[in-house]
């Protein structure tokens, strides 16, 4: 359950960001997800809603992107995506790879007044 | 109104690793982080490790547990020192509660770190402790799909341990679709099929922790 761990983290940015931008209310967090972090959503918007309570964030919705993940191969520089867990470059075969996208956990932008 | 904020969540565990990877270097001291799902023997293969390296290199103990010490005790035994962190429910070990324990010992006096993490084998993966590599820890009983489902884990990991390999004929675990799981997710990590109950296939394992001292 990672899910809560992120949330209670989104939240420590979440309120620094409404106190430094004077926000009463906040809408809307679009939050992005790499999918190697294995985030399950229902997990995490069950950890939001419950993290939301009594806070100025407590109507809010979280939007979700997944960012999938991308390998580049260290040894004919090929740049792909991984699809079914398969870590081998489709060019060479070669399997000595650098994850380049895949682990993001980043807050994009938060609506609000 | 739409703020841009570009923030990365838990940057915070991220820089205190970093930090802890920093001390550890300088103290010339390895740290191994070993996940599991619960039960597949990380405590039983650390006893059998801990009493191998007795007397060959210097080995300290960071015990993650959701609440007891059971774990502690029964590692007590072959004299490490040995830090217990409770997580009070908390479902992985995270870098502050790493640096807390790692001032607890004497650095200089260590060679090694062998930290047990909470059994678990999703999220402990997303939380760099500092270490120098993870160990991820499996057993015959749990079944083969584990490397393809937490494909993060044995991604990163340094070694795989297969540990329950005398049970395996009273399971339905499959060697070859483990291996060629395993082998998808990450073709070359090593891998080293045991038993901790009657000692077999642990030699090798032995040996490759023990080199990981001197590189």
């Amino acid at each position: 359950m990672h899910e809560t761990a992120i949330v209670e983290d989104m939240f420590r940015i979440i309120d620094q960001v409404a106190q430094e931008n004077q926000l009463k209310r906040i809408d809307k967090v679009n939050f992005s997800i790499g999918k190697m972090m294995q985030i399950v959503p229902d997990l995490f918007y069950f950890a939001f809603d419950a993290a939301k309570e009594d806070t100025i964030a407590e109507k809010a919705e979280v939007d979700l992107e997944f960012i999938p993940v991308k390998m580049k191969c260290k040894i004919c520089g090929h740049e792909f995506l991984v699809e079914d867990n398969v870590f081998y470059c489709p060019q060479c075969q070669s399997s000595k790879l650098d994850l380049i996208q895949g682990k993001e956990l980043i807050i994009k932008s938060i609506e609000g007044e | 109104m739409e703020i841009k904020v570009m923030k990365r969540v838990l940057d915070k565990n991220q820089d205190k690793a970093e930090q802890v990877r920093e001390l550890l270097t300088r103290q010339k001291v390895k740290m191994y982080n070993l996940i599991s799902s619960p039960g597949a023997g990380k405590t039983t293969l650390l006893e059998k490790t801990c009493e191998y390296l007795k007397d060959k290199i210097k080995v300290g103990i960071i015990e993650g547990d959701v609440s007891t010490d059971r774990d502690a005790q029964r590692l007590k035994k072959y004299g490490n020192p040995i830090v217990l962190i409770n997580t009070d429910g908390g479902c992985h070990l995270d870098s502050n509660s790493i640096e807390k324990a790692l001032n607890e010992f004497t650095l200089t006096d260590l060679d090694m770190n062998l930290v047990e993490n909470v059994g678990n084998l999703v999220c402990p993966s997303h939380f760099d402790l500092g270490e120098t590599s993870k160990i991820a820890v499996v057993s015959t009983s749990e079944g083969d799909d584990k490397p393809i489902k937490y494909p993060m884990l044995f991604r990163d990991a340094a070694a795989v341990v297969l540990n329950k390999m005398d049970l395996v004929e009273h399971t339905n675990f499959n060697y070859n679709l483990f291996m060629k799981d395993l082998r998808t997710v990450n073709p070359e990590v090593p891998l080293f099929e045991v038993s901790c109950t009657n000692g077999k296939g642990l030699g090798p394992w032995f040996e490759w922790i023990e080199k990981r001292v001197k590189e």
